[in-house]
C-alpha cells in the first residue's frame, strides 16, 4: 500500500513536470473574456445578417494573427463580433476592465509585446509617444486613408502628437461624445408639465443650456417620486484612480461650457486658468446638480448610471454615447422604450467633451503589413458603415450623415450635431498624475467633502507642479 | 427565580450571553459566504431587489442561470443586431482558465512539496554547513511582500521569454512554496526519531532505499497537509499572475476582477464563478481541518 | 525501541539477497546535495538573485516604459533621498500603520475573545469551528470583491440594514473619506480573526487543568483565574499570532486593490497599492525598487521580533 503510494508521487511529479514544460506556452485566450451583462437585439433597428460570425473557409494556418486590445464595454464585444467579418487575417479582440486598461497595455509595452493593436485612449498618446511604442503613420495615412471625409478634430484628438505638430500616430476607431438621456415619458406627463410651468414659468422640455438642467433636475428632486422619478440628475461622479476619467470627462465640458479653462496649452500654466472664478462657478454649479442624484451616487460608475436611468431611479443623465447599446436592450434595461436621446446642453459656450479612442500599431508587432491592412479597412467607408451598423461610432462625416448610421440606433441622429461641438483635454505623457489629482478633488467637492475653491486650488497646485518638474524650461517646442 | 444574588442567576445570565455571543460571531463570519450561495442562485432581477430575499424556495425561486452563464456566453453582451440565443451553447473562456488554474496549482503543489519534503529530509538528518543561516533565510523569504518582489522578476521574466507562459508562473509559486514545504516538514521529521532508517540501514538498505521504503510512507499524512496548504496559497494569488500572465495561461483570479467589467454588474454570475472557485478551497479546509493550526503558523504552533 | 513498528515494515518487503544495497554508492553526502541542490538553485535563481537585481536597481535612474532602449543611469542614493524626504511616502506609511494597528487590534480582541468562548465542549463544536475557519483560507481577492458588492449603497445588503432597518443616513461605505479605511478594515477583520482565534484556542487548551483546580481549591474568582493563569499562559502564543497578522497585513495588497483601489484620496492607499502605483502604473522601476528596499527593512525588523519570540517558545516547551 504505502509502496504504491510511492509511486503514485513518483509519477505524480513527473507528470507535472511534463505537463507544465509542454504546456502550449502561447494558447492565446479565445476571445475577449466575458465582460458584462446586457443582451442585444434591439427593438428598433433591422439589422441585415451582416455579422455572421461564421468560420472563415480559409485554413487559418496561411491567414495572419491579429489581437487587438481595448477596454471592456459593449463596443468592445462589438468589435469582437465584427472583425469575424474581416476576410484577411484572424482577429482576436481583447477587453480588459477600464482600472486595468492603461496598466495592461504598457506593462506589455515595457514587455516588447501584446497587441498587435492597441487602443489606446487619447490621453495615452503621449507616453505611448516618448517611449517609442507605437508607430508613425503620418505618411502611410496620405496614401491609405480618406483624410478628408474626418472631422479635423477627431483626426488630432485620435492620433496627434505633439499637439499641432502634424504627425500622426493613430486613427479613430470609435468616435464617442457625451450624450443626454432622459425619460421621454416624463418629459411629456401632462401633470408635471403644468406644476413645472406654475413653479418656475417656464415650460418642460428638452434643456437647452446646462443652468435650465439644473432647474429641472431641482424640481423632481423636490417632488419626491410624485411623478415617477424620485431624483432630476445623476451621473459618472466616481473620482477614484480606479475610475480612470469618468467625474473630469463629466466636469470639463460643464467647465469649457461656462467660459472656463483646464490649462493655458501655450503656456503650459494651470495657476490661475483652472482655479479661477468660473471655474470655481462651474464646481458649485456642479455640487448643485449632484445633490439632485439618487443616494450612494458618489461612486457611481457608467453601470450604475445606466441603471439609474434604466431602473426609472433618475430622470435625466449625461454619459457617453458608447453605452447606448445598454440602454436600447429591453431585457438588461427596464425603461428601455421610455428613454429618448439629445444633445448634451452648453451655457455661454457650447463644448462637449471628446470621448473615443483610435486604433494604434505597436512598435513590436511582428505583423506591421497585416495590422495596417486591417486598419485600412476599418476605416474605409464599408468598413465604418459595418461598424455603424453593430452600434459602433464613426469619425467620418460621409458615414456620420449616412441613413445607415443614423438608422441604426435610437441615439445617433444627435450624434453628428453633437460631434460639433466636441474637445478633450490634455494628453501630455504626465497625464496620469495630473488626472488622478483632478478626480479626487472634483470627487471631494461635489460629496460636499471640500469647498469648491479649495479643491480647485489644489488641483492647480498639484498639476502646476508636475508640469514644472516636467518641462522645467517651459512647453516643448 | 429572579434573584440577583444567587449563583445560579448569573450562571443563567452567563449562558445567555455565551450563546448570544457566540451566535452572533457565527452569523457574522457565516453570513457573506451564505450571501454569496444564494446570489449565485438568484434570477438577475432579484439580485439588486431590496428588501433582500434570504431563503430558497420560501422568498424566491432559486435558478441555475448564473452557473450556466459561468461556463457559456449565455450572458455575454452582443452589439446591437446581434442575437444571443445562439450563444447559449458556446463554452465561455472559464472553463479553459479553471483548467490553467488546476494545471497550474497542481504542478505547483506536487513539484514543490516533492522537493521541499526531500529538503527538510536532508536539513533534518544530515549536518549542512550553515545550516541555521539557510533555515533563516528561509523563512524570511515568507516575508516580503509580493510586490516587492514582483519588480525584479517581472523583468527577469521579460529577459528569459518566461512572461505569459505556464513555466514561469509555475516555477514562481513552487519557490514561494518551498520555504514553508521546507519548515513544515523539517519540524516534521524532527520529530521522527532517526533510529527509523538506521535500523533499516543496518538491515542492509541503503539510505535511499530507507527513506524511500520507510520515511516517506511516514511522512505521507504531513505531505498532504502541506500540500493543501500550498495549493491553496497558489490557487488564490492574484497579484503575480495579474502582472505575468495577464492574458495567455492566466488563472481564475484575475479573471474574476475582469468580470466587474464595464456595463451592468452581473452579480448573480460573478457570485456563481466565486461559488465554483472557492468550492474546492472549502473542501480541502475541511479535509486538513486537523492540520490548520500547524499550517497557518508555518509550522510554529502544534497543538 | 521502535523495533516493533520497523519489524513490520520490514516483513512486507522482500528480505534483501546480496550484501549490497541498493543504490549504496549514493552515500550521505552526495544525497546531501542531491535534495538540497534543487530547492537551493529555484530560491537562489527566483528569490534571490532578483532581490539583489533589484537592489542595483534601487540606486539607478530607469524607467522601464521610457528608458527600454537607454538602460539604468547611476544616481546612487538619490531614490532613497527622494523617497525619504517626500511627505506622500510618510503618509503612505501612516495609512498602512492605521491599517496594520486597526485590523490586528480587532483581530486580537474579537479571536480571543471567540477562543474563550469556543474554549469548552458544547454540541456541534468541531463543525462550528471548522466552518468558522474557512474565511481565512479564501482568496483575499474575490473576498474583497464580493464585500465591495454588499458595501453599495444602492445594491447592497448592509446598507439596506443600516438604511431601511435601522433608519440611519445610508454609509458610503467606499467613497466617504471616514468610512473607507473602516470598510478595509472590517473585511480584513472578517477573513483574519480566524486565525488569531485558532492559536489563542491552541493557547487556551494548552494551558493545564489542574492549575485551575488548584485554584478552585483555594477558591479564587474567575477573574482571578483569567488574569493569572490564562494569561501568562497564552501569551506567548498570542505574540506570535499578533506578530504573524501584523507581518501579513503590512503586506496587504489584494484586498486593497479590488474594494477601493487605494481612494477615496488616498485614504486607502497602503503601501502595497503605492509600490505597485510607482512601479506597474508610472513605470518607475528604479524609485520602485528603492521604495521595496525600504519596506523590506521595516519588515525585517517586525521578522527578527518575531524570531525572537519563537525561539522563546521552542526554548520553554522543550
Amino acid at each position: 500500500m504505502h509502496k504504491r503510494m510511492n509511486w503514485a508521487i513518483a509519477v505524480l511529479a513527473l507528470l507535472s513536470i511534463l505537463l507544465t514544460a509542454c504546456q502550449p506556452a502561447a494558447t492565446p485566450a479565445p476571445t475577449s473574456p466575458p465582460p458584462a451583462a446586457t443582451q442585444a437585439p434591439a427593438a428598433t433597428s433591422a439589422p441585415a445578417a451582416t455579422s455572421a460570425p461564421a468560420a472563415t473557409s480559409a485554413p487559418s494556418g496561411s491567414k495572419p494573427q491579429l489581437s487587438i486590445i481595448w477596454f471592456a464595454w459593449a463596443p468592445c464585444q462589438a468589435l469582437t463580433d465584427y472583425v469575424k467579418t474581416y476576410p484577411d487575417a484572424d482577429v482576436t479582440v481583447r477587453c480588459v476592465p477600464i482600472a486595468q486598461w492603461h496598466d495592461q497595455i504598457f506593462t506589455d509595452f515595457a514587455a516588447k509585446g501584446g497587441a498587435d493593436i492597441p487602443i489606446l485612449d487619447s490621453q495615452y498618446i503621449g507616453e505611448a509617444v516618448t517611449g517609442g511604442h507605437i508607430l508613425e503613420l503620418t505618411d502611410w495615412m496620405k496614401t491609405n486613408i480618406d483624410v478628408a471625409s474626418y472631422v479635423p478634430s477627431a483626426l488630432k484628438a485620435y492620433g496627434e502628437y505633439p499637439p499641432n505638430s502634424g504627425k500622426f500616430w493613430g486613427i479613430a476607431a470609435e468616435a464617442d461624445a457625451q450624450m443626454f438621456v432622459y425619460r421621454k415619458d416624463i418629459m411629456t406627463n401632462a401633470t408635471a408639465m403644468a406644476d413645472y410651468k406654475a413653479a418656475t414659468g417656464k415650460d418642460l422640455e428638452v434643456p437647452q443650456t446646462w443652468t435650465e438642467l439644473l432647474q429641472i433636475a431641482q424640481f423632481f428632486k423636490k417632488s419626491s417620486g410624485k411623478y415617477g422619478v424620485a431624483n432630476g440628475y445623476t451621473t459618472h461622479w466616481c473620482g477614484t484612480p480606479a475610475c480612470y476619467d469618468q467625474i473630469a470627462t463629466h466636469w470639463n465640458q460643464i467647465l469649457w461650457s461656462f467660459g472656463g479653462e483646464l490649462w493655458d496649452p501655450t503656456t503650459y500654466k494651470v495657476q490661475g486658468v483652472i482655479n479661477s472664478d468660473i471655474g470655481v462657478k462651474a464646481l458649485q454649479f456642479d455640487k448643485d446638480l449632484f445633490q439632485t442624484g439618487p443616494d450612494g451616487q458618489g461612486n457611481f460608475q457608467f453601470n450604475e448610471t445606466v441603471s439609474a436611468l434604466c431602473d426609472g431611479t433618475t430622470f435625466m443623465t449625461t454619459i457617453w454615447y458608447g453605452f447606448g447599446a445598454a440602454f436600447v436592450d429591453p431585457k438588461g434595461c427596464k425603461h428601455s422604450a421610455d428613454l429618448a436621446y439629445g444633445v448634451t446642453p452648453g451655457e455661454v459656450k457650447h463644448f462637449i467633451s471628446l470621448g473615443g479612442m483610435g486604433l494604434h500599431v505597436s512598435a513590436y508587432t511582428k505583423n506591421k503589413d497585416a495590422a495596417l491592412a486591417f486598419v485600412k479597412w476599418f476605416e474605409s467607408k464599408d468598413g465604418q458603415l459595418g461598424w455603424a451598423k453593430l452600434g459602433g461610432f464613426s469619425a467620418r462625416t460621409d458615414v456620420l450623415s449616412s441613413d445607415t448610421f443614423k438608422n441604426a440606433a435610437p441615439y445617433n441622429p444627435s450624434f453628428a450635431d453633437a460631434y460639433q461641438y466636441v474637445k478633450d483635454f490634455w494628453n501630455l505623457p504626465e497625464y496620469n498624475n495630473m488626472l488622478v489629482t483632478e478626480m479626487n478633488n472634483l470627487n471631494l467637492a461635489v460629496t460636499g467633502q471640500e469647498e469648491p475653491k479649495a479643491a480647485l486650488d489644489a488641483i492647480a497646485k498639484d498639476q502646476q507642479k508636475i508640469l514644472d518638474d516636467a518641462y522645467p524650461s517651459g512647453p516643448p517646442k | 427565580m429572579l434573584n440577583f444574588g444567587s449563583r445560579r442567576f448569573w450562571h443563567m445570565v452567563g449562558e445567555v450571553l455565551f450563546w448570544a455571543g457566540l451566535s452572533a460571531a457565527f452569523v457574522f463570519f457565516m453570513f457573506p459566504l451564505y450571501w454569496m450561495l444564494i446570489t449565485s442562485i438568484k434570477a438577475r432581477t432579484e439580485v439588486t431587489l431590496l428588501p433582500p430575499t434570504y431563503f430558497p424556495y420560501i422568498d424566491f425561486r432559486p435558478v441555475l442561470d448564473n452557473y450556466l452563464a459561468v461556463f457559456t456566453k449565455a450572458s455575454e453582451l452582443g452589439s446591437i443586431s446581434v442575437s444571443t440565443t445562439s450563444r447559449n451553447v458556446e463554452i465561455s473562456t472559464f472553463p479553459g482558465i479553471l483548467l490553467n488554474s488546476i494545471v497550474i496549482g497542481g504542478s505547483t503543489t506536487v513539484l514543490a512539496v516533492v522537493l521541499g519534503t526531500l529538503a527538510a529530509y536532508a536539513f533534518s538528518r544530515f549536518r549542512i554547513r550553515g545550516e541555521g543561516d539557510l533555515l533563516f533565510f528561509i523563512l524570511s523569504t515568507r516575508m516580503l511582500p509580493p510586490i516587492v518582489v514582483l519588480i525584479p522578476i517581472f523583468l527577469m521574466f521579460i529577459a528569459v521569454n518566461l512572461r505569459d507562459s505556464y513555466i514561469g508562473i509555475t516555477l514562481l509559486y513552487i519557490t514561494t512554496g518551498l520555504p514553508f514545504v521546507v519548515w513544515m516538514m523539517k519540524g516534521f521529521f524532527d520529530d521522527i526519531p532517526k533510529e527509523y532508517e538506521e535500523a533499516a540501514m543496518i538491515d542492509g538498505y541503503s539510505r535511499l532505499d530507507a527513506i524511500w521504503k520507510i520515511v516517506i510512507p511516514e511522512a505521507l499524512p504531513a505531505m498532504l497537509a502541506t500540500a493543501v496548504f500550498v495549493l491553496i496559497t497558489a490557487w488564490n494569488e492574484f497579484v503575480f499572475v495579474q502582472i505575468l500572465n495577464p492574458s495567455k495561461a492566466t488563472t481564475v483570479p484575475p479573471f474574476l476582477y475582469g468580470i466587474i467589467g464595464y456595463g451592468q454588474i452581473e452579480w448573480g454570475r460573478m457570485a456563481a464563478t466565486s461559488v465554483v472557485f472557492l468550492l474546492p478551497i472549502v473542501i480541502f479546509t475541511f479535509l486538513v481541518r486537523n492540520h490548520l493550526l500547524r499550517g497557518v503558523t508555518f509550522g510554529a504552533v502544534r497543538r | 525501541m521502535a523495533t516493533t513498528t520497523n519489524t513490520n515494515v520490514v516483513e512486507s518487503t522482500p528480505a534483501r539477497t546480496s550484501l549490497r544495497p541498493r543504490f549504496g554508492w549514493l552515500g550521505d553526502r552526495a544525497l546531501a546535495t542531491l535534495f538540497i541542490a534543487p530547492t537551493m538553485v529555484l530560491l537562489l535563481a527566483i528569490a534571490i538573485f532578483p532581490l539583489i537585481w533589484s537592489l542595483f536597481l534601487s540606486f539607478n535612474k530607469f524607467s522601464i516604459i521610457k528608458d527600454a532602449a537607454k538602460g539604468p543611469v547611476w544616481i546612487g542614493l538619490a531614490n532613497y533621498g527622494s523617497l525619504l524626504t517626500d511627505g506622500d511616502v510618510w503618509a503612505r506609511f501612516g495609512t498602512t500603520a492605521r491599517f496594520v494597528i486597526s485590523s490586528v487590534a480587532i483581530e486580537f480582541l474579537v479571536g480571543f475573545a471567540l477562543a474563550l468562548l469556543l474554549n469548552r465542549n458544547f454540541k456541534g463544536r468541531g463543525v462550528i469551528m471548522t466552518l468558522m475557519l474557512v474565511p481565512m483560507m479564501l482568496s483575499p481577492l474575490i473576498v474583497a470583491l464580493f464585500w465591495g458588492y454588499m458595501y453599495r449603497p444602492d445594491a447592497g445588503v448592509i446598507d439596506y440594514y443600516i438604511h431601511n432597518v435601522f433608519g440611519l443616513p445610508a454609509v458610503l461605505w467606499l467613497t466617504d473619506l471616514r468610512t473607507a479605511m473602516w470598510a478595509l478594515v472590517i473585511v480584513d477583520v472578517w477573513q483574519w480573526t480566524p486565525f488569531i482565534m485558532l492559536i489563542a484556542l491552541a493557547g487556551l487548551s494548552a494551558v493545564p487543568q489542574y492549575l485551575y483546580e488548584a485554584a478552585e481549591v483555594d477558591r479564587a474568582s474567575g477573574w482571578f483565574k483569567f488574569w493569572n493563569i490564562t494569561l501568562p499562559l497564552v501569551t506567548p502564543l498570542l505574540l506570535i499570532a499578533v506578530l504573524f497578522r501584523s507581518m501579513d497585513a503590512y503586506k496587504m495588497f489584494d484586498q486593497a486593490y479590488a474594494l477601493t483601489g487605494g481612494g477615496p484620496n488616498h485614504t486607502t492607499e497602503v503601501l502595497s497599492i503605492y509600490l505597485y502605483q510607482m512601479a506597474f502604473r508610472d513605470f518607475n522601476t528604479g524609485k520602485g525598487s528603492a521604495l521595496g528596499y525600504i519596506m523590506l527593512v521595516v519588515i525585517i525588523a517586525l521578522a527578527n521580533l518575531l524570531i525572537r519570540v519563537l525561539n522563546q517558545l521552542r526554548a520553554d516547551s522543550r
